[in-house]
């Protein structure tokens, strides 16, 4: 079990699988609003569907209309059910407030050597300060 | 955080429900990113008005404002929209436009200007060291970068809620130290001849420059040649910088270089342009159609292609996108162009204009921006500078 502290930005707290995703995401253009998958082509997680996931990026980078596609896609059931960054930007915190979507930064960028796509993830975010709680391989 | 009493008030709600749910927001966004204040604001441009974009929940968004009775406070602009002024020469389905033109209606109730541009700043022009509250990329880009104004990449649903209060968190290239350089960036020399031999266009160079630097406030030594717009559309597009310093460009970049030392320092060659290029576009011998404006054409720029443009009959469709503000004022100019061929689309751009009833599958354009959003939507995509299209 592995945890990383980090700055809560939108509280809740809920458990997950992670997808990991080394290179920015930009929610618009880069995502697909009707299904939730990845379209950015050479992106690292091009093909996979955020849906439900611990969504655990560095940062958004893109268009300024990500915000309504991460609120669409929060509305629609189609959002991940928590994001890890280590650093948000206004377009990806506006999109989780506006969707009630927990969104956590300020996390050790170890996370990305230690926390692999398809990990059992809990996000604890509570006022201020959460963690994330990474179960290891073997203890799923 | 701290707030004045009117905005304690507004937070209380003796200015309505709209205010109150603006400014909560507002703070939020503040609070949680470290602002000590808000900052006030004589302007303000409103992203994601496109209903291909922002979908129904956006469109829910913008209409319980409404119903709340929401104004906007200082001067507002709007970014383009799914459908052209001119709507027959973009058709879309009964329902889409009604629902595009209820965006339009809400946005006008709420006092803001259908400009249906990407480039404020060609008429609403900030001053050095304003606030600003603006959205879209290439914009916010532009105002930081090119006049000095100040303005975070805020996301397109924060430009309503700024708007309808004229306040901002004070927090990123608000602040003097938000704006220090973060890396410096030099071009190398090879690259900045191609590109002023016109064999290379500079969106893709700033684009390139946008996928290598990601984030922060690049201090960048590179001579620009063509439409520096383009440049910065192109690292804003690939990137989350709302700000670069363009040695020798910038009002604030000579204050800047006396911040470089101890800074990384990241080259970026012909090599890694043309493998950055090789993501978002392919190699065809025959389009289907060429577009220009992306940012949108000025009248300058439309001018110019005029006067390029000698001939009517063109075998493949030259698509140039320009602002709903430049069709209600230059409409000589627009009615010239499409008198020798070209098809002008005021008030959109093919990035959030519905491509399905277009039949273009292979484009050629000069903007790294459009490529990479239009062949995210499975378009074929060439990069070429303007020039070589226009000839």
């Amino acid at each position: 079990m592995k945890v990383f502290k980090g700055r809560t930005l939108v509280e809740g707290t809920v458990v997950g699988k992670a997808l990991v995703s080394r290179d920015p995401i930009s929610f618009y253009g880069g995502v697909d609003p009707k299904t939730g998958t990845i379209v950015e082509k050479g992106h690292s997680i091009h093909g996979c569907s955020i849906k439900d996931s611990i969504l655990i990026f560095p940062y958004g980078k893109g268009s300024t209309v990500g915000a309504y596609v991460l609120y669409g896609l929060a509305r629609r059931g189609l959002a991940p059910k928590a994001i890890i960054n280590l650093r948000s930007e206004i377009i990806v915190l506006v999109g989780c407030i506006l969707g009630d979507i927990p969104l956590m930064d300020s996390v050790d960028r170890h996370i990305f050597e230690e926390a692999r796509t398809g990990d059992e993830v809990k996000v604890v975010a509570k006022s201020r300060k959460g963690v994330v709680i990474i179960k290891d391989g073997e203890e799923n | 955080m701290y707030l004045t009493k009117h905005e304690e008030r507004i937070l209380e709600g003796e200015e309505g429900e709209a205010k109150r749910i603006a400014l909560k927001t507002i703070v939020k966004v503040g609070e949680v990113l470290g602002a000590t204040r808000l900052v006030k604001l004589k302007r303000a441009h409103i992203s994601g008005i496109s209903y291909k974009n922002i979908g129904d929940e956006g469109l829910e968004f913008i209409r319980k404002l409404v119903e709340l009775n929401a104004n906007v406070a200082c001067r507002t602009t709007t970014n383009p929209s799914a459908i052209p002024v001119n709507t027959e020469c973009l058709p879309v389905s009964e329902d889409f436009e009604r629902r595009q033109k209820e965006i339009h209606s809400y946005l006008s109730t709420m006092g803001a200007e259908l400009t249906l541009s990407c480039i404020p700043y060609e008429y609403s022009p900030p001053s050095l060291g304003e606030q600003i509250g603006w959205g879209e990329s290439n914009a916010v880009l532009y105002a930081n970068t090119i006049l000095g104004a100040r303005t975070n990449r805020e996301a397109a649903p924060l430009t309503i809620l700024e708007a309808i209060v004229a306040r901002a968190p004070l927090i990123g290239l608000r602040t003097d130290e938000g704006r220090l350089p973060s890396c410096v960036v030099v071009v190398d020399k090879k690259l900045e001849s191609e590109m002023k031999n016109n064999k290379i266009a500079p969106s893709i160079v700033g684009y390139t420059i946008g996928r290598v630097v990601k984030n922060g406030v690049p201090f960048i030594k590179c001579k620009v040649y063509g439409y520096i717009k383009e440049f910065l559309a192109g690292i804003g597009a690939s990137s989350s910088i709302g700000m670069v310093h363009l040695d020798g460009i910038s009002p604030e970049a000579e204050k800047a270089t006396r911040h470089l030392r101890n800074l990384e320092k990241i080259t970026v060659d012909y090599k890694e342009v043309r493998e950055c290029e090789e993501l978002i576009t392919m190699n065809f011998e025959e389009a289907d159609a060429y577009l220009l404006g992306c940012p949108h054409l000025s009248p300058s720029e439309l001018k110019s292609i005029l006067m390029y443009s000698t001939s009517t009959h063109r075998d493949i469709s030259v698509i140039l996108t320009t602002s709903a503000w430049v069709y209600q004022k230059f409409k000589q100019l627009i009615d010239k162009l499409r008198k020798r061929g070209f098809i002008v689309l005021p008030g959109t751009c093919l990035v959030v204009a519905p491509l399905e009833n277009l039949d273009i599958k292979r484009i050629i354009t000069d903007s790294a921006k459009a490529a990479y959003y239009l062949s995210s939507q499975g378009l074929e995509v060439s990069i070429v500078p303007r020039e070589v299209i226009l000839k």
